[in-house]
């Protein structure tokens, strides 16, 4: 009875505890691990935003993602990651993930400050509408999530079927059922004879009398020469077993490669155009009233060509410049509209900025999203800090891209 | 076994009782405790829906409690700075009534009308002085159905989250009973536990 109320007890702990789970998990994580860690961009779906696959069919998700220089240092540096995709479960499976075009089978490790292409290809599998998204789960950090879309999957789960055919021909059906049977048959004959040992040990009285022949010293009636021969028998047949087991294996399965273990590495492109244009933040503000966050910055131009700011982007959240039409080409139809701010980025002085020249200037990001987003929140943590990414181009379409980081501190008073 | 002899953490009556008190204190926190910050801001006690569009409302008193966000207990003071946040992404580009009333003699009269206008940024803000103590209610309607693909039929409903103003004393001696009325209810609570885990105990020996 008592651990009946003692168990109905924890189970009241747990309800209470527990909670639905939604979309947008990722708003449930610390603003500066969102706004310093990866910067998604570039993104493209094979599909539109809430349209419809049936199952078995494949999607992809590809584009950029910046790991942020400023690396946060409450987490691992990005020694092992290892790119995924983040669904409500596995509604999907996952065929393929690529970085730079290295199958990512593996962990891999990056460098801070680079750029990677990634690739992730997804077979729908689980009927319903659902939120995808790529992610990288990096080593004591967990999931970085890149930006999602809503995917409906139309048709019978049971109509699932991941087929492949391995390198020597065989043809495997699907997947999901291959080998399952063998793994049960082998699962049972374990189980059982596990149930038979524990069986030959408990059928005997087991507590009070051995208690009594250990307090008694005696030995000898705790193992039985009738135990240590059954034991023996049971060593001799699990032996015999396993390496019977093992042959019959070896000529079903001749030719096998062992599940790999280590890292895969991964070459980052290098960027000609890195650090071309300098910016420097000298101090940011969020605006609580108008969910604003200005900054004051310094642009310094060593590209040789004019150039104009096109975007500034943190946690996902794009702030464009609708002034510059080739920025406003940069964002895809049908690219989720939440992540794309509507009054976009707007600048003190948005006049090109010359060869080698240097100017300070304010940006101004406004958006509920920073409260939705729950990025707000950051002003709450013991390093007020943000980072983004700033766009530029130049009058051939050319992009370049700095990064920016600074303090960031609250304000109820708009300027 | 002499259940006295056993560790006292061990016991079955405090072990349920710890795990009874984190239930309690997992239960007892109000959604109060979830706004702003604690939850997203569709599930905090400031939203609310106006015909089935989320709202958020919070106010600020930077003089008086610097960024701590309100919205059901205001306190009167000289300058508080109110925000309503238009969450779905939808109504960025539909006309939005905002009107705060103030109830007197069981009705509300409007207090404040802010004209419909299009909040582009998702967010509305503006400054009020001198309010006086008493109950509110802020709304938001949505303007212009043809805009928004309703039929002039199915006009839409404004919703509406209701506030109070206090006086500061007031507000002081409310809000220390509020925030502590749960230790009260669990105190109360941890006493009925132990009684009857003591007479669990002495009947088991």
């Amino acid at each position: 009875m008592t651990r009946l109320y003692i168990k109905v007890v924890m189970m009241l702990v747990l309800f209470s505890v527990a909670g639905l789970a939604l979309a947008h998990g990722e708003r449930n994580q610390e603003p500066f691990l969102r706004m310093k860690t990866l910067h998604w961009y570039d993104i493209k779906w094979s599909i539109e935003n809430d349209s419809t696959v049936q199952v078995n069919e494949e999607v992809t998700m590809s584009g950029k993602v910046h790991f942020f220089s400023r690396w946060p240092e409450q987490i691992n540096m990005p020694d092992t990651v290892f790119l995924a995709n983040a669904t409500p479960g596995p509604v999907f499976v996952r065929v393929g993930t690529w970085l730079n075009d290295v199958p990512m089978i593996q962990s891999t490790g990056v460098e801070v400050g680079r750029v990677y292409d990634f690739k992730v290809v997804l077979k729908a599998r689980i009927p319903g509408r659902h939120h995808v998204h790529p992610m990288f789960n990096v080593e004591s950090a967990g999931g970085l999530v890149g930006p999602g879309i809503w995917m409906n999957i139309a048709g019978d789960a049971n109509d699932f079927l991941y087929g492949v055919e391995t390198r020597t021909g065989i043809v495997i059906e699907d997947l999901e059922t291959y080998g399952v049977e063998n793994v049960v048959k082998w699962h049972a004959f374990w189980a059982i004879l596990a149930v038979l040992w524990l069986a030959w040990w408990v059928r005997r009285p087991l507590l009070i009398n051995r208690f009594l022949w250990v307090k008694d010293n005696n030995w000898s009636a705790l193992i039985t020469r009738t135990d240590m021969m059954v034991g023996g028998i049971l060593l001799v047949f699990i032996i015999t077993v396993l390496i019977v087991a093992n042959q019959i294996t070896e000529k079903t399965y001749p030719r096998t490669v062992p599940l790999q273990g280590g890292k895969v590495e991964v070459q980052y492109v290098p960027n000609p155009e890195e650090g071309l244009v300098e910016v420097k933040n000298h101090t940011s503000e969020y605006y609580l009233p108008g969910r604003t966050i200005t900054i004051d910055a310094t642009i310094t131009n060593n590209t040789g060509k004019v150039i104009q700011i096109g975007e500034f982007m943190s946690s996902n959240l794009r702030f464009v410049n609708k002034k510059l039409p080739i920025a406003m080409a940069g964002v895809d139809e049908g690219y989720p509209a939440e992540l794309v701010p509507n009054k976009g980025l707007i600048l003190s002085d948005d006049s090109p900025i010359q060869p080698g020249e240097s100017r300070r200037l304010r940006m101004e990001a406004t958006d509920v999203a920073w409260e939705t987003e729950r990025l707000s929140s950051l002003l709450n943590d013991p390093d007020s800090s943000y980072g983004a990414l700033i766009f530029f181009f130049d009058e051939e379409g050319n992009r370049y891209t700095s990064e920016i980081y600074g303090q960031i501190l609250p304000t109820f008073f708009d300027k | 076994m002499n259940a006295t002899t056993s560790g006292l953490f061990f016991r079955p009556g405090v072990v349920a009782l710890i795990g009874l008190l984190i239930a309690l204190m997992s239960m007892s926190m109000s959604p109060a405790a979830y706004a702003h910050g604690g939850r997203a801001a569709e599930k905090d006690e400031c939203s609310f829906r106006a015909e089935g569009h989320m709202m958020h409302f919070t106010a600020y008193q930077p003089t008086e409690s610097n960024r701590e966000e309100l919205c059901k207990d205001i306190a009167a003071t000289a300058n508080t700075i109110f925000v309503l946040d238009i969450i779905d992404e939808v109504l960025r580009t539909v006309p939005v009534k905002i009107d705060i009333e103030m109830k007197t003699n069981e009705t509300f009269d409007s207090f404040i009308s802010i004209p419909a206008k299009m909040y582009e940024t998702g967010s509305a803000n503006f400054d009020l002085s001198d309010l006086v103590p008493g109950i509110y209610r802020i709304s938001a309607s949505l303007q212009a159905a043809e805009s928004h693909m309703h039929t002039e039929e199915h006009k839409h409903r404004a919703g509406f989250l209701e506030f109070s103003i206090k006086s500061k004393e007031e507000l002081n001696e409310a809000s220390v009973f509020e925030e502590y009325s749960w230790v009260f209810y669990l105190f109360t609570l941890m006493v009925i536990l132990l009684v009857i885990s003591n007479k669990f105990l002495s009947r088991s020996k």
